[in-house]
């Protein structure tokens, strides 16, 4: 085997291209409008981006499995309403509403996980379909009309998730520091576990992880489980932080976070992932949401930009995976 | 140690849908030994084995392992009973660095963390013991085809099982590979662990096994040490195969002479396959033998595309470019790959209608289930296939699949007939009708090229054989200079046997 | 030539009893289960039973229902086609603002239809040149539609003025029967057709069934693929160049979750997910069920906020249904395990 340099093999990772692009794209953006490297955009931008970056972590470690959850998104409104609703039906404190939401959402996962291995129903289909159920219930909740939300100033549960302060002039939130904890854990987990062996074996060739006496099952429950209790706190985090909880909060959260993984590395079916590029592809997508408004592109066009960031990348990951094959 | 058998099969059955797969299966690995099972594909040697590993689960029978009843229900019992097994289809990940393969969920763990210095430290003696000089943090798909096995086999020893089992570990191996993982077996054996080697290869058996079992039909027809068996058992076990073939048709006086269709061969090169040039004629069964057979059917059907060289078909046309337009120009391929040729869901009725009404371009736009059974009662018919038209085409035996998969063809008549191991895994019954048919096709004026890796199955029905050496086609043999051993030889050394002979006498005086 | 007469039955040969039974078709399980249905229903709220209400549902169903008949052919081949209901949107958006710009209504409706087929035909040719699923591609598709949609019609609902020469499409034949479910009817039954006695039906089974067989039996499986999802699309503009007719106006939210019961009513109706086989009167029967389940939870009271929610749970419910009745029907006929040998 030849020896590659340092360089050579870093630039051989599939994580360097998406740093490559996320280099490039900055520039790019501060090139436009030098607004967007100021403090307070970055502040901002980064805030919002740390919620979207939790369900991403999760869906990252649920891709390499091979399965999807669309229900991420409706989740991402439901819980923190359902939070809201009970403290202010006065039926328990916040921090048991926030325990409820999250024992709800994990039963969530729990049922899509079931769906999903025992009746062999397509991940897709059974999480669009819990996507309608959550979201109509969080509807039916609350009539339609956002919850009454105080300012959570007092509760050490939102000092605990979302407590802000400034370093120099950025404003920092802790929630930044539960992504990076949170990127850091299932970054090992992923790659330095026998636990995530399991995972990129059960996405790579489930038939072959099940003769080696993995229990493909269990894992693949387990991820849709800390999936839907990951959407469920990017949630609540979001409600904490903006002093709102509408219902209808989280629509079509579940694309964007699918395609910042699918950009950061991860194979779209299955088998192999990557933490460092899910993150990187969080980075990627915020930035160019951000970007294109700074430049004055309409909002709703963001969207398309979306869609074909999706299919085009899908595109290139399945040729360089045809151009591996055939290489062998 | 106790002198008591370390495994007892008994009346172990299983079936697949319609297929019955073992039927009452016997058999006794004394410990410390080597145990070769040995017999056709299709035999069910693989479905024991699969059922020894835990995959999957006898419908009857009775295992004793080490003494005491088992039941073996999962990979994981298995495991916890001290058993190993490397399969046909090993199932590794290719994706995946070598070490990550050698060690899927058993990973040495630190801390709850994966040591990467333990696996290496464990595997790097019997990597050496078995030649494997590899990257162990290469992705496992860089490797070649028999590298991957061993690391497969690796995969199981790093285990230490105490009974092995291996479902033709050797088949992508090389000479020499092969050598080395029979003196790592036999080191193996000297220390206590005892083996079940199921293959097709009597050779290999009876170099390597202290008992032997051969299984046909999932029985087990014959049980012996190694030491026992007469020359006439061997002879038998060898020859089991010839009384299979029909005798070899004269061709049909009308297709006599150079005006019988052809294709025309003409320095083509693809894939392992290097400048190639032959004619084949309608009429007669023309055999491919040896590394590169696959790829000139595979260039014949447009699977692959040529890197030079020209073909002439009889339609006039050169080589098809995708396997669609081989099939619109009556060029078929047929191959053990039943997945390939079958609709298992949908009736045989309409499986018989693929290329009749499914690849025309003219003719009527309709489609009629009527039309569709008529016609597949007429196949059933002449074929002998033990069904209905309205059954589904999976609950077929391997044998009736194949058929389905031939009469189909025959409904248009197609011009050329490519045929890649087209009995495997098939029943002595069925194939003796399968090779019936194919020589019926080839006396009706088709042209038959025919791949087979069971040697004596193409000297048996084949009127002429090209041998390959390495991509290259080393020669040909017909008539009565069509044996095995012959065969053998143009395919390993490129040389035909006298050559072989003389070089030798040459190398061992100097 | 030696020829072995009567070969004794040997282990490796099936032996069957072949049932010449009559076969009831497919379809008729989910007739049953809308007949019991609607008498179930009709139990809760004898209102439902009015011939207006059925009719009423009859016409509610249509919509979805064009999605589910265009679905099938799609799920036949082993695809699925997530941006239907994006393509419906964006459809009658199109036809709308044609309508706004002054173009004739009949015309507009046309270049509707075509547009429908259009992106079916750009779905079809990406998943050819990406060589991806549809269902992958699909997703890509369903955003980038979405989104011009949204641009399109300024996130707002857009009623075109001359929509009612195009009232026709909301008028009665016979006086009672909505149009919408007349056309409805008549493609499901033309579909039908198509699907099971034509050449283009039988290729797309086979594609579905198996596709390397069929591509080794000279079945050109990337066209048969495009072009259901060419009839997919157009399908899809078909409704909702019917729903500016009947409705008057497309609203921003209109036909979100039609994708999603189109392959739900497919698979009540007997279109089995692994491809192969397909029936379109099944598919509309499962439709005409599911509207009815929705439309008598509105007369039975219940908030229109549980649409929803229903929408979604009946979606699973049904995909679940579907599946353990095929893993009962396997085990009865004794397959067990996999086949090493298939």
């Amino acid at each position: 085997m030849e020896n590659h340099s340092l360089v050579q093999r870093l630039i051989a990772r599939p994580e360097f291209g998406p740093f490559v692009l996320l280099v490039i794209e900055i520039g790019v953006f501060w090139g436009f409008n030098h607004d967007f490297l100021s403090p307070q955009n970055i502040s901002n931008t980064l805030a919002f981006t740390v919620e979207l970056g939790l369900i991403a972590l999760a869906m990252t470690l649920l891709m390499t499995s091979g399965e999807f959850d669309l229900s991420v998104g409706s989740l991402f409104g439901f819980s923190p309403v359902l939070m809201w609703t009970l403290f202010n039906g006065g039926v328990t404190s916040l921090e048991m509403g926030f325990v409820v939401a999250l024992l709800v959402a994990a039963l969530i996962g729990l049922i899509n996980g079931w769906f999903v291995t025992q009746l062999k129903i397509p991940s897709f289909l059974v999480t669009l379909g819990m996507l309608l159920v959550v979201r109509g219930s969080a509807l039916f909740i609350t009539d339609g009309f956002p919850q009454r939300t105080w300012s959570a100033e007092g509760s050490w549960l939102a000092e605990a998730l979302v407590g802000d302060f400034f370093i120099g002039p950025f404003r920092i939130y802790m929630s930044l520091f539960w992504f990076i904890a949170a990127a850091i854990a299932l970054g090992y987990v992923l790659t330095q576990s026998r636990t995530g062996n399991w995972i990129q074996a059960a996405g790579g060739n489930p038939n072959a992880a099940r003769a080696r006496g993995v229990n493909v099952n269990r894992v693949k429950i387990g991820l849709f489980v800390l999936s839907s209790l990951m959407a469920s706190l990017a949630g609540v985090i979001s409600s904490l932080r903006t002093s709102a909880a509408n219902p209808n909060s989280g629509t079509g959260y579940e694309l964007e976070v699918i395609a910042m993984v699918v950009i950061g590395g991860t194979a779209l079916t299955g088998g192999r992932g990557t933490i460092i590029g899910t993150v990187l592809g969080i980075l990627i997508l915020r930035v160019m949401r951000n970007g294109i408004v700074l430049i004055g592109v309409p909002g709703l066009a963001y969207n398309i930009f979306i869609g074909a960031i999706i299919l085009g990348m899908m595109a290139l990951h399945s040729w360089l995976e045809r151009r591996h094959q055939a290489g062998t | 140690m106790s002198d008591s058998p370390i495994l007892f099969v008994r009346n172990v059955a299983r079936r697949f849908g319609g297929t019955v797969v073992l039927d009452d299966m016997n058999l006794v690995v004394e410990r410390g030994s080597i145990h070769a099972l040995v017999g056709e594909s299709g035999a069910g040697k693989s479905t024991l084995t699969k059922v020894l590993a835990g995959i999957v689960r006898p419908d009857r029978g009775v295992i004793e392992f080490d003494g005491k009843v088992a039941t073996i229900d999962s990979p994981n019992a298995a495991r916890k009973l001290g058993i190993g097994v490397v399969l046909q289809q090993p199932g590794l990940f290719p994706e995946r660095p070598v070490l990550a393969n050698l060690f899927v969920n058993r990973e040495p763990v630190h801390n709850g963390l994966i040591s990467r210095r333990e696996m290496e430290a464990r595997s790097r003696d019997l990597l050496r013991q078995l030649g494997l000089d590899v990257d162990v943090h290469a992705p496992l798909g860089d490797l070649g085809p028999g590298e991957r096995q061993l690391v497969a086999i690796a995969r199981a020893l790093l285990e230490n099982p105490r009974l092995l089992l291996l479902d033709d570990p050797n088949s992508a191996l090389d000479q020499r590979q092969s050598e080395r993982l029979f003196a790592v077996l036999r080191g193996l054996k000297a220390r206590g662990m005892s083996m079940l080697y199921a293959s097709n290869r009597l050779g290999d058996a009876l170099a390597i096994a202290d008992q032997l079992t051969v299984i046909r039909n999932g029985r087990d027809v014959l049980s012996k040490a190694r030491q026992e068996l007469t020359a006439s058992e061997e002879a038998m076990i060898g020859q089991l195969r010839q009384s299979l073939f029909p005798l070899p048709l004269r061709a049909l006086p009308t297709l006599a002479g150079t005006l019988r269709p052809q294709i025309t061969i003409d320095g083509l090169g693809g894939g392992i396959l290097s400048a190639v040039n032959f004619t084949a004629r309608a009429g007669e069964i023309l055999g491919l033998a040896g590394p590169g057979a696959r790829d000139l059917l595979a260039l014949l059907f447009g699977l692959r595309k040529p890197r030079r060289g020209k073909v002439r078909f009889p339609d006039g046309d050169g080589l098809p470019r995708t396997q669609m337009e081989a099939a619109r120009r009556n060029i078929c391929m047929i191959s053990g790959e039943r997945g390939n040729g079958l609709m298992p869901n949908k009736s045989i009725a309409f499986n018989m209608a693929n290329v009749v009404v499914g690849a025309r371009n003219w003719g009527s736009r309709w489609y009629s289930p009527q039309a569709a059974l008529g016609r597949a009662a007429r196949q059933i018919e002449a074929l002998h296939i033990r069904s209905a038209p309205e059954m589904p085409a999976g609950s077929l035996s391997a044998g009736g699949q194949q058929k389905v998969i031939i009469a189909k063809w025959l409904e248009i008549g197609p011009q050329v007939v490519l045929l890649d191991e087209p009995a495997r895994g098939i029943d002595i019954g069925s194939k003796q009708e399968i090779y019936a048919l194919i020589r019926q096709m080839a006396a009706s004026g088709c042209i038959v090229l025919l791949h087979s890796s069971e040697l004596s199955e193409l000297t048996g029905l084949c009127d002429r054989i090209h041998a390959f050496h390495q991509g290259r086609l080393a020669g040909e043999i017909a008539g009565d200079e069509m044996d095995v051993a012959r065969l053998l030889t143009l395919i390993t050394s490129g040389k035909p046997v006298d050559e072989n002979r003389r070089s030798n006498r040459e190398s061992s005086a100097a | 030539m030696t020829r072995t007469e009567t070969a004794p039955p040997l282990a490796g040969s099936a032996t069957h009893q072949t049932r010449r039974s009559v076969r009831l078709p497919a379809e008729t399980g989910a007739a049953v289960a809308l007949a019991a249905l609607v008498a179930l229903l009709g139990w809760l709220s004898p209102s439902f039973l009015e011939p207006a209400n059925l009719l009423s549902v009859l016409g509610q169903a249509a919509l979805p229902g064009l999605l589910a008949i265009g679905m099938v052919f799609v799920l036949a081949t082993r695809e699925i086609d997530l941006s239907a209901g994006a393509v419906f949107h964006l459809a009658a958006t199109f036809t709308a603002l044609l309508m706004v710009a002054g173009v004739d209504p009949w015309l507009a409706a046309l270049a509707g239809v075509a547009a429908g087929a259009g992106l079916g035909l750009i779905n079809g040719l990406l998943v050819i040149a990406l060589r991806l699923p549809a269902l992958l591609v699909t997703l890509g598709t369903w955003w980038m539609i979405q989104g011009l949609s949204l641009v399109a019609g300024k996130g707002q609902t857009t009623a075109p003025p001359g929509a009612d020469v195009l009232a026709t499409l909301s008028g009665k034949a016979f006086v009672v029967v909505p149009a919408a479910g007349v056309i409805f009817v008549v493609l499901a039954l033309a579909l039908h057709v198509v699907l099971h006695r034509t050449r283009f039906g039988y290729r797309v089974q086979a594609v579905g069934s198996n596709p390397q067989a069929a591509a080794h039996a000279g079945i050109p499986t990337s066209k048969v693929r495009l072009l259901t999802l060419v009839l997919m699309g157009a399908m899809a503009g078909l409704a909702g160049v019917i729903h500016i007719g009947a409705q008057g106006a497309v609203a921003p939210g209109d036909g979100g979750t039609f994708a999603l019961l189109a392959i739900a009513a497919a698979i009540i109706g007997g279109t089995s997910l692994s491809g192969g086989n397909g029936s379109v009167i099944g598919a509309a029967i499962g439709m005409l069920i599911l509207q009815a389940i929705l439309s008598a939870m509105t007369l039975l009271g219940v908030d229109a906020i549980w649409a929803a929610f229903a929408t979604g749970a009946l979606v699973v419910l049904a995909l679940a249904a579907d599946r353990l009745v095929r893993l009962w029907r396997n085990r009865r006929a004794g397959h067990s395990g996999d086949n090493p040998l298939g």
